[in-house]
């Protein structure tokens, strides 16, 4: 039983939002963060709101790993985000893009549908930018809508 | 046996949570929120009524033109690039109490400038309009347009007092 419960427990921890996830501390840490949700703010029906990898309202995530390592990130992309009917969510080739500065001026992009595999920097840490793109149509209920993009990481 | 059964239903739990896992490697996942309100209104908002000040019994007209600090002024929002109707319906007189004054008014659109003098800027020609909404909100998801109303009042013989009437402004998609 008390096995049982220190499971539950662990589970519990990878499944927070915004805590971040690591191996081990030191030079050798292998952590995953996530910093900001990507926010499309109020958007009218019959229009289209783009977030783009540079914009303040785009999702962050922040990987730290031993440097000169490779590390393969992916994404879990919704197709549609939760409400009262399914809005749904799209992301183009450029919708993502990482850099080794917490800045996404001259970040490199990627397609968030393909993942990337980048090398760890001598900084470290590796910062990554998600957007994408929303059209309620004319029929879309308002009110709010939500969902939950999870970002992979694996350190070969 | 059923410390087992537990540790295969942890395990299968944990799986799921790492898309990414490889043997041999280290893998985590991290999630965040992704976040939107969808707005079906289009919203007519009074930014400043038309006011002629104080006026002297017997002064005459006194107009308030596009160009005036005083000009009445709405910005209707809606969703980006939208075609709109809009309806005015004028009071008839201003009054108070029982008193009425005389006036005239007109009115004057600007799809994506607030600059009442700007030659962009078109004046009404009836009490309908259809136009749309070209001017970018601060956000980028919804755009607007502004109205202006000005006119003219005649004072005459009146006892003193404030007289007013309400303009009632609709819009439609």
């Amino acid at each position: 039983m008390n096995w049982l419960v220190r499971a539950l427990v662990l589970m519990l921890g990878l499944t927070a939002a915004a805590a971040p996830v690591s191996a081990q501390g030191g030079p050798n840490a292998f952590t995953v963060s996530g910093l900001n949700g990507l926010g499309f703010g109020t958007v009218f029906v019959g229009s289209t709101s783009v977030v783009t990898p540079s914009s303040p309202t785009a999702a962050l995530f922040a990987i730290t790993g031993p440097k000169r390592s490779q590390v393969a990130m992916a994404f879990a992309l919704p197709a549609s985000l939760a409400g009262a009917v399914p809005l749904p969510i799209t992301f183009g080739a450029g919708s993502a893009a990482w850099s080794d500065r917490n800045s996404p001026a001259g970040a490199r992009s990627f397609n968030p549908q393909q993942g990337a595999t980048i090398v760890m920097p001598d900084t470290r840490t590796v910062y990554i930018w998600l957007g994408g793109t929303i059209s309620p149509s004319i029929s879309q209920p308002s009110g709010q809508y939500s969902s939950t993009v999870t970002l992979s990481v694996a350190l070969n | 046996m059923k410390r087992a059964a537990c540790v295969l239903t942890a395990l299968a739990a944990l799986a799921s949570l790492h898309p990414a896992v490889l043997a041999g490697q280290q893998a985590f996942s991290q999630g965040l929120t992704i976040q939107v309100g969808v707005a079906s209104g289009l919203t007519v908002l009074r930014d400043r009524d038309l006011n002629f000040g104080n006026l002297v019994t017997n002064s005459g007209v006194t107009t308030v033109t596009l160009a005036s600090a005083n000009v009445g002024k709405l910005h209707i929002y809606g969703g980006q690039n939208r075609t709109v109707n809009i309806t005015l319906v004028p009071p008839a007189t201003l009054k108070f109490g029982t008193n009425t004054i005389p006036y005239t008014w007109g009115g004057a659109y600007n799809e994506q400038l607030n600059i009442p003098t700007d030659p962009t800027t078109v004046t009404l020609a009836a009490t309908t309009a259809t136009f749309r909404l070209r001017d970018t909100g601060p956000t980028g998801n919804y755009d607007q347009a502004y109205l202006w109303i000005f006119g003219s009042v005649t004072v005459g013989a009146v006892p003193p007092g404030v007289y007013s009437g309400t303009f009632t402004i609709s819009a439609a998609y």
